[in-house]
């Protein structure tokens, strides 16, 4: 079951790949993939190429797949071990929702970051307090560690 | 003895007006004409041959002989007439003169014989059927009736169209106007046709199964022997339809108070079927031929299969198609019922009355329910 749907959503992706992500099998197993991110322009994460690694549970799509940032990333919602804090990964996932909209919804997340929901408080604290300082600091990390 | 003189002159005048209509000039066809004049039989054979479809584009010279036939036919027919005894006389006047035909037959030549389909009645020329192109290669057959007194009096046209144009007519009009005339009327009815054969596509269209040119209505099925029956304006045909409802009353009570509600949304710049959608606040059915092909096609909304695996845990259900249905109209998703009892399983939010788990729609929350036995 689990993975006829994979499947399937991996020829969707294919057939239609959205704008900004890209993603697919690390290797002949299914249920392990690779993406990559690229960093909304419109965000201090611009220019970056994040790379995330993709685990679909043997019960997909009744549970959601984990996802993690390989890519170090400075973001209130993001820790150091590249966890995300993102609703629809935990409690609010759906079968409704796909790989696709998930990429779609962590670029949106880097563009629109939630601090008042935070896996890494420092960051948060500073987005909230010092804008610019998280901004010059989220392009510095991107700078460092999404270029090259 | 004197009257008897009169009659040969008027034998002469006719056959005098025969020979020349400029028509032979024009065309050079004196052998033909000659032949037809020897031969009474022959012409009879013309007769039937001007009957038949006209010949093709590329032999205009057939087409011309055809002419000469009914000619000389009609021109033999009016000396008979002359040369028999007294009493025909006053029925001669009431034939048409010989100057009507040569006319007529300057006039189809100059619509193109090859449009000519058929011609009958008095000489094969009081009712002529031409076929007419439209801009998007619709055949349309105009039948146009002379009356006695034409051309002081306009034709009679009869065609298969919603409404016959106005003719604009005066003793000097001729056949080639009121071809274009038409010609004209079928460009303004372009845009109906357009929108009727868009109706015809996307909904599904009930009766007529064939529509002609001519037919304005439409009856539509909504689904659940629900009927909406369509009266579009032919001269307006982007504007506010008639309409009625027919069906049973539950369903359509919501529909023809929408109807009156939000008819006022009616749009001339958005497509017919989606003012219909709107102004209903529906999603009208596909034709059903579509509506088959959704249905062989329709995917879980949780596995993307539109089959299950064939597996022996699944019971009945193994190797099964969707057979459960969100029922919010606007989501309509369908599922495999062990696919959504799984995912009802997988969360926290489930409530379980007897053998019934209840939820929501993984696609529009609204309520779900699924029983547990794989019966």
């Amino acid at each position: 079951m689990a993975l006829r749907r994979i499947i399937k959503e991996l020829k969707d992706l294919q057939r239609d790949p959205p704008t900004s992500c890209s993603a697919g099998p690390v290797s002949d197993d299914m249920f392990h993939w690779q993406a990559t991110i690229m960093g909304p322009n419109d965000s201090p994460y611009s220019g970056g190429v994040f790379l995330v690694t993709i685990h679909f549970p043997p019960d997909y799509p009744f549970k959601p797949p984990k996802v993690a940032f390989k890519t170090k990333v400075f973001h209130p919602n993001i820790n150091s071990n590249g966890n995300i804090c993102l609703d629809i990964l935990k409690d609010q996932w759906s079968p409704a929702l796909t790989i696709s909209k998930v990429l779609l919804s962590i670029c949106s997340l880097l563009t629109d970051p939630n601090p008042d929901d935070p896996l890494v408080p420092e960051i948060a604290h500073m987005c909230k307090t010092d804008r610019l300082r998280y901004e010059s600091t989220a392009r510095g990390w991107t700078q460092k560690y999404a270029m090259g | 003895a004197a009257l008897v003189e009169l009659r040969r002159a008027a034998g002469e005048v006719a056959a005098q007006e025969f020979l020349s209509t400029p028509l032979l000039l024009a065309n050079g066809e004196s052998p033909v004409n000659g032949s037809d004049r020897r031969s009474g039989g022959e012409g009879g054979s013309r007769r039937v041959v001007a009957l038949s479809p006209p010949p093709p584009v590329g032999i205009p010279w057939r087409s011309r002989a055809t002419a000469m036939a009914l000619h000389a036919t009609s021109s033999r027919d009016s000396v008979r007439a002359a040369a028999e005894g007294e009493p025909e006389w006053a029925g001669d006047a009431s034939r048409r003169p010989a100057a009507f035909y040569s006319a007529v037959f300057a006039q189809i030549e100059e619509v193109g014989w090859e449009r000519l389909v058929s011609g009958k009645g008095d000489g094969g020329v009081s009712c002529l059927v031409f076929r007419i192109l439209d801009d998007q290669g619709r055949n349309h057959l105009l039948e146009i009736t002379l009356p006695m007194n034409y051309p002081s009096s306009p034709p009679c046209l009869v065609a298969d169209v919603p409404y016959l144009p106005e003719l604009q007519w005066s003793k000097g009009s001729r056949l080639k106007d009121v071809v274009c005339q038409f010609q004209e009327h079928l460009k303004i009815l372009q845009d109906y046709w357009s929108i009727m054969d868009d109706i015809d596509k996307v909904l599904w269209v009930v009766d007529p199964t064939k529509p002609t040119f001519a037919m304005s209505h439409r009856r539509i099925a909504l689904g659940d022997d629900c009927y909406l029956l369509l009266h579009v304006n032919v001269r307006k045909p982007r504007s506010l339809p008639e309409v009625r409802f027919l069906g049973t009353d539950g369903k359509l009570d919501r529909l023809i108070t929408n109807w009156r509600k939000y008819c006022k949304k009616w749009s001339a710049d958005k497509k017919f079927h989606e003012n219909l959608s709107t102004v209903l606040d529906f999603a009208l059915p596909p034709p059903p031929s579509v509506n088959i092909e959704d249905d062989e096609q329709v995917d879980c909304g949780i596995c993307y299969a539109k089959h299950l695996p064939i597996d022996d845990e699944l019971g009945t259900h193994s190797g099964g198609t969707t057979d459960y249905t969100c029922e919010n109209p606007s989501c309509s998703r369908a599922f495999h019922s062990v696919c959504l009892r799984d995912w009802l399983r997988a969360i926290t939010t489930t409530r379980q009355s007897f053998d019934v788990l209840f939820g929501n729609c993984p696609y529009c929350s609204d309520p779900v329910a699924v029983k547990i036995t794989d019966r």
